[in-house]
């Protein structure tokens, strides 16, 4: 017998799905052009769930508003960390082999518990932020009310980040189908020295995909405060780094729209799951079995094109 | 492409020793020979508390980054989530001291300890047979990526065991723990136990193939060596060491919770110990964990340093892959130094 309603559990699953989706585009999109697996990530995450609870609360900034700046201060840190870390270790390899592959593992890796610790220094230090903390009602964000879909009472904020995935994850497929740069980048994807053969530059493709994918991940972020109205604690990026792995595998690599709809479906795996079984552990312990089945059965993931 | 004598020589396949001289030959396994029974000696010699703990704190990291060194040196399949089999370890130990066996943990601690770790090892070494038959078919990131999945699917499932604490935590009695000295021991004796699995698989057939295997997997396979049993054994032994030396671990810090039994920070200490040291090489987890642990000790003891120790130990590793990616071990060999005669390279291996 469910314990959550049917209906709750599939509207919460899709709605969080989307957010799962959009979580992992930045993932998605490193790994995909430079098969570069940020480990940092989670960290980006609370990153920019921080920085919305600091903007609203220093400037003053609706948290509506944030993931829009956030977007630019990931890609700016994105640039960096391409610059300082990655181009010293695959900016110029033409081919990524298994040596290079856990170099930049094992440097993101040493980023993610850099960034970790420094959550806590800022949370100690400052007043901007608390370490458990959640976003200030300031706003047009405090009068958003909720709003029923398929009889099921949803808020408006987890609506508005849901639209706002969605929103996001157009905008980065028309970046990536329709501009001279978005083409650059999933060409390095597919063959880097035919890239320069051509006469584009593969290194400034690798470097804006880089800021790109550490913006959407700063920018996802924000929504993630948005959602969690409850709290934000530096912990989240424990849950949401490898969740965002399990979709990007599920969703093929370097697939927007895989992507998403990986995030929908494990979203609506924890969903159901929670709500037949009434245990978050068990329903969130399913989403890692089903991240190492599918890395066994079909390692390109659900979306790969053939 | 490498020329494949000075490979086979690097590696010391061409005069491979046979027999007891499998373990004792060549001067690398003299050196740890000679820092393991400095160790056993002062273990038993000091009546300093603190120092017993130092030593002990530093023999279970060289032992843990020793045991991944098997898989991840050796046969160049990085483990990213290799804390699965500590957590495993810890909770076989605590669960026999309070849960299966509490009378003959009451009456005899170390007997009811030593079920504890053996339960821990088999029981790693069994789901590492299991979960490699599918995982260890995965290349490169794809195989780092599932035993993260592995390590989370784990630790969510402990959540719900159904302990007295609750939230799947179990807090060891203080009748059930052993004396300082008494862990210390146990934590030396499942070191060693590492270090000569390791120096016997690195000398052996199953050495040369890991080492095969790991330069091309595709060539290795069609030369004839069975690259699959290979690195399920390989993946094994690991697991089993590494799920002993967890089972020590928690005997020493009294509980285990799923969220502290599976952090993965622990890989990663596991993994940067062996970058630092050198990978794949005998002494890399030795040199690696006693550098860390100084290192570690250094900054948690000194006063406005104990924050920023991870912070510290985080930019070390980036910097040591950006600068000096064959490990301490490795960039002595590259340098080709002598020393009294013989050459730094063949001392160090």
């Amino acid at each position: 017998m469910a314990l959550v309603g049917l209906e709750a559990a599939l509207v919460y699953g899709v709605v969080q799905g989307m957010l799962l989706g959009m979580v992992s585009q930045g993932l998605g999109l490193i790994w995909g052009v430079m098969k570069v697996i940020n480990l940092a990530h989670g960290e980006f995450i609370v990153l920019g769930a921080y920085l919305t609870i600091a903007l609203a609360r220093v400037l003053g900034l609706d948290p509506l508003l944030s993931p829009l700046l956030e977007f630019g201060v990931g890609f700016v840190l994105g640039l960096a960390v391409f610059y300082t870390i990655l181009y010293k270790l695959i900016g110029r390899a033409e081919t990524i082999t298994l040596r290079e592959e856990m170099a930049t593992l094992l440097a993101m890796f040493g980023l993610a518990i850099f960034m970790y610790k420094l959550f806590f220094l800022a949370a100690d230090r400052t007043e901007a932020i608390k370490l458990y903390d959640s976003v200030p009602e300031i706003g047009f964000y405090s009068s958003l009310g909720t709003l029923s879909i398929m009889g099921v009472s949803v808020e408006g904020s987890k609506i508005y980040v849901a639209l706002a995935s969605l929103a996001v994850t157009f905008m980065l497929h028309l970046f990536l189908d329709r501009t001279l740069t978005g083409i650059a980048i999933r060409a390095v994807a597919q063959d880097a020295v035919a890239v320069s053969l051509v006469g584009a530059n593969p290194v400034r493709a690798k470097a804006i995909a880089t800021g790109l994918g550490i913006g959407l991940t700063v920018m996802s972020g924000g929504l993630v405060a948005l959602y969690h109205s409850t709290g934000i604690a530096p912990g989240l990026s424990h849950i949401y780094a490898p969740l965002s792995f399990a979709i990007v595998v599920l969703g093929s690599p370097g697939h927007v729209w895989g992507t998403m709809l990986a995030g929908i479906l494990m979203g609506l795996v924890i969903s159901l799951m929670y709500a037949f079984t009434g245990s978050l552990s068990l329903s969130t312990a399913v989403a890692f079995i089903v991240l190492v089945i599918t890395l066994a059965v079909r390692p390109e993931g659900l979306f790969a094109r053939r | 492409m490498r020329d494949t004598t000075t490979v086979l020589r690097r590696e010391n396949v061409l005069k491979r020793p046979k027999g007891l001289k499998t373990v004792l030959g060549g001067s690398t396994p003299l050196m740890l020979y000679v820092f393991s029974l400095a160790s056993l000696i002062t273990l038993l010699g000091s009546s300093n508390a603190f120092i017993v703990t130092v030593i002990t704190d530093m023999l279970t990291w060289m032992g843990l980054a020793s045991s991944l060194n098997i898989i991840m040196g050796f046969a160049g399949y990085v483990s990213f989530g290799h804390v699965v089999f500590m957590g495993i370890g810890g909770y076989m130990l605590a669960l026999t001291l309070e849960y299966w066996l509490p009378g003959l943990a009451s009456s005899l601690p170390v007997a009811a300890a030593v079920v504890g770790v053996v339960l821990g090892s088999l029981v790693s070494a069994l789901l590492a047979g299991a979960v490699g038959a599918i995982v260890l078919r995965l290349r490169g990131v794809f195989f780092a990526i599932a035993t993260i999945g592995l390590d989370l699917a784990v630790m969510y499932l402990f959540y719900m065991l159904p302990t007295l604490e609750g939230g799947g935590e179990i807090y060891i009695s203080s009748v059930h723990i052993a004396g300082l000295r008494t862990v210390a021991l146990t934590v030396w004796i499942i070191y060693m136990a590492t270090i000569l699995v390791m120096i016997m698989v690195k000398r052996s057939k199953l050495g040369i193939g890991l080492t095969a295997l790991r330069e091309d997997e595709d060539a290795a396979e069609s030369l004839g060596v069975p690259t699959f049993r290979y690195k399920t054994i390989a993946f094994m032994l690991s697991a089993a060491l590494t799920g002993a030396m967890g089972a020590a671990y928690v005997w020493r810090t009294m509980s285990v919770t799923p969220g502290d039994a599976f952090d993965l920070v622990y890989s990663i200490r596991m993994i940067v110990i062996n970058v630092i040291g050198g990978l794949g090489t005998l002494l890399g987890p030795i040199v690696g964990g006693a550098i860390y642990y100084i290192l570690y000790l250094l900054f948690t003891t000194s006063h406005g340093l104990t924050e920023l120790a991870d912070i510290i130990m985080g930019l070390l590793a980036i910097a040591f892959v950006l600068f000096l990616p064959k490990g301490i071990v490795g960039w002595l060999r590259s340098k080709r130094l002598s020393m009294g005669g013989a050459g730094v390279n063949t001392i160090i291996e």
